[in-house]
């Protein structure tokens, strides 16, 4: 692929906005410095703590470990951009690997039809969301936040309550795999960023996401479908959410109804500390990665120096804050 | 009528009109708003290499007129005819595909993205080969947009955020993207509103030679000597109703004003009465980082002053200074009110009143301001 053809419409084009206004000013103007600063300044920090952090095997775990929600994430980034939000990744994820782990198990369904059946149910509920939000005109935070609910108690209606296990051998062999160091579930993570990279830089209809998240008038009256795009981009995240349920079911090799509680903050919360814009129309696929990676870091961190765990949640909260703050500061700095 | 009989007759009317047919023309015009109907049935011709001005105060029908033209909204009556072809508009789409931009009032640019991506929102060049209508063309888009801006010389890069423009600049890649396609017949609603007078002066060069191309423009403007300077004809509208559509040659100043308001006025400004008393509000060195900067006046009693300026200026950012009523920042600005600071809360509230808020944008008070009425 050719390198020129680059969009550079997250760095500011070269010294034109560089207008002596202070070192530090001028770096903040540029986002990627506002996560990878924290992202290795967090790092280092840890690592002089306990440098277990940086072992091989840490590494690998930290990675198999971000690998569920960054799945999700990655539709989350889309559909921030686009400017709309989805609380109900969470349990979608778990609606999900319950339907899959149901249908292979109970029903004794083939393994492949019943991953289909549950990333079509993922496609579904992100359908409805889309649905809800950008024809009926429900606000994307009680849309979603309703399909919060319904998904988590479909979950254990179809469950009723208990984990479903063993599943399949061939589930089972999947998720243990050990691959390239890490695991299945981090090379498909991987590889769906990459997809996702591409697709937000130098794809038309990445661009467009970018278009209706940015100005969805603007984008109306330029010939935008700027209702499919949001449609669109809820199932995207509807169907990763489904994935991402389903690898960490792999993973475990048990349905458990209760997966993916509480993902939809994490998700969230890697991606605006990753500097998507909470009104869309700005963030790249590779801030969200450093945002996973910023909180894999403070999590696993945390853990290896023996801290309650408990005080990764606060640490977590305090980080968003501050993402956030930065991100607005960058954004102040831009505009005076 | 078969499809037959219809085709020969129908290619017998477009021969006979398409050489005499006006590029654009709109017949009878109606739209009902919540059952109020706000057009009444207006016509509107357009030549080829036409610039035709439009006018009417606020609320005669002007943006509704255009956004049926726009595709934005759809009539409830009359006919749109295209070099004498009736014309559906159901969408922006429509409008666009039949050659017909509408820059509007309102900045519409996304601020995170380039200059690019604005200027070709929804148009972005593709690449060749397999799969290349996916994948987006950007040196080509940047080029493109390159070649667009130039006749505008106003020394934007392509590349650059246009957030981070000035909001003259933003108004030039507005106007800009309109220019982005094959444009036949474009609408300008207030362009020059935020533009400094070399930058308008560029804006009229750009219209005539796009009117040598035999491009038509419906200008709007509330700037009677613009529309003097650029616009060949004059159509104005007075509440929802055609009230004329007169050569420019044939009219004064003062007819234009007559044929907007209905009556005739008196004087184009109402004569001013009473000598301003003592000062009742001075400021001096009003300061508030980032917004305002050493800004000093004095207003008297019986007096009213108006700001000018163009948009983002500051003149709101003096006003919001002013009534956040804060303690002054030390050694850089004081500003008193002659009165106790009683009588001194009483006047914030009779300012926040009397105090037009820039809502600009949408209602074209671009030189609005404040206003004290004392």
């Amino acid at each position: 692929m050719n390198k020129a053809s680059h969009p550079e419409t997250a760095t500011p084009a070269g010294g034109s906005a560089a207008t002596g206004k202070g070192f530090v000013r001028r770096a903040l103007a540029v986002p990627e410095v506002g996560i990878l600063v924290p992202l290795l300044g967090l790092t280092f920090f840890f690592y002089v703590l306990n440098p277990v952090l940086l072992s091989g095997e840490n590494i690998g775990s930290m990675l198999r470990a971000m690998s569920f929600v960054g799945v999700v994430a990655v539709g989350l980034t889309l559909l921030m951009i686009a400017g709309e939000i989805d609380l109900s990744v969470g349990s979608v994820a778990g609606l999900c690997a319950i339907v899959a782990s149901h249908l292979m198990k109970n029903a004794e369904w083939p393994v492949a039809a019943a991953l289909l059946a549950g990333l079509a149910t993922g496609g579904f509920a992100g359908l409805i969301n889309g649905l809800l939000v950008a024809r009926v005109g429900i606000p994307a935070f009680i849309a979603t936040l309703g399909m919060l609910y319904v998904a988590r108690g479909a979950s254990f209606l179809i469950s009723k309550g208990y984990p479903l296990y063993p599943l399949p051998a061939s589930v089972q062999s999947f998720g243990a795999a050990d691959t390239l160091g890490t695991s299945a579930s981090f090379v498909i993570f991987i590889a769906l960023v990459i997809v996702a990279d591409v697709l937000l830089r130098r794809m038309v209809f990445g661009r467009m996401i970018y278009a209706t998240g940015g100005n969805a008038e603007a984008a109306r009256l330029a010939g935008v479908n700027t209702v499919g795009v949001k449609i669109a981009c809820f199932v995207l995240t509807g169907l990763l959410a489904a994935l991402g349920g389903m690898l960490i079911m792999a993973r475990f090799n048990v349905g458990r109804p209760e997966t993916g509680t509480g993902w939809e903050l994490e998700v969230i919360a890697a991606v605006v500390i990753g500097g998507v814009s909470l009104f869309g129309g700005s963030g790249t696929m590779i801030g969200t990665l450093c945002g996973l990676m910023i909180m894999q870091i403070v999590r696993s961190g945390l853990v290896i120096s023996g801290v309650n765990t408990h005080w990764q949640t606060v640490a977590l909260g305090v980080i968003m804050i501050a993402a956030v703050g930065v991100d607005l500061l960058r954004r102040r700095a831009r505009l005076s | 009528m078969t499809p037959n009989s219809a085709a020969p007759e129908l290619m017998a009317q477009t021969a006979n009109h398409s050489p005499l047919a006006p590029l654009l023309s709109m017949h009878g015009i109606r739209k009902s708003f919540a059952g109020v109907e706000v057009l009444h049935g207006v016509d509107l011709t357009l030549q080829r290499g036409e610039v035709l001005a439009l006018l009417g105060e606020n609320g005669a029908g002007k943006s509704t007129l255009m956004k049926i033209l726009g595709g934005d909204y759809t009539r409830d009556g009359g006919e749109i005819r295209l070099d004498g072809e009736p014309l559906e508009l159901r969408s922006p789409r429509d409008a666009e595909d039949a050659g017909i931009r509408i820059i509007y009032q309102e900045l519409n640019y996304a601020p995170d993205l380039s200059v690019t991506e604005n200027v070709l929102m929804g148009h972005l060049p593709r690449r060749s080969g397999p799969l290349g209508a996916l994948v987006i063309n950007w040196p080509e888009a940047h080029r493109r947009t390159a070649e667009i801006l130039a006749p505008l010389k106003a020394d934007i890069d392509p590349r650059q955020i246009v957030g981070e423009l000035s909001v003259g600049r933003q108004q030039l890649v507005e106007i800009a993207k309109s220019l982005s396609g094959k444009a036949r017949v474009l609408v300008m609603d207030e362009p020059t509103a935020a533009l400094t007078s070399r930058e308008v002066h560029l804006l009229f060069e750009t219209i005539a030679s796009l009117c040598t191309q035999g491009v038509a423009i419906i200008y709007i403007s509330h700037r009677l000597d613009e529309v003097e300077q650029v616009a060949q004809r004059i159509t104005v509208l007075r509440d929802g109703n055609v009230a004329g559509d007169v050569p420019m040659s044939e009219l004064t100043r003062a007819d234009i004003v007559r044929l907007m308001v209905g009556r005739e006025l008196e004087a184009l400004y109402p004569a001013r009465h009473g000598t301003p008393g003592e000062a009742i509000l001075e400021v001096a060195h009003l300061t508030r980082a980032g917004a305002v900067e050493d800004v000093s006046f004095t207003v008297r009693a019986g007096e009213s002053v108006g700001w000018y300026g163009l948009l983002g200026a500051g003149q709101n950012e003096v006003i919001r200074a002013l009534l956040e009523l804060r303690p002054p920042q030390p050694g850089k600005s004081k500003w008193r009110v002659r009165q106790s600071a009683s009588i001194r809360r009483a006047m914030a509230k009779r300012m926040a009143s009397a105090w037009c808020p820039k809502i600009a944008k949408s209602k074209g008070w671009w030189w609005a301001c404040g206003w004290f009425i004392t």
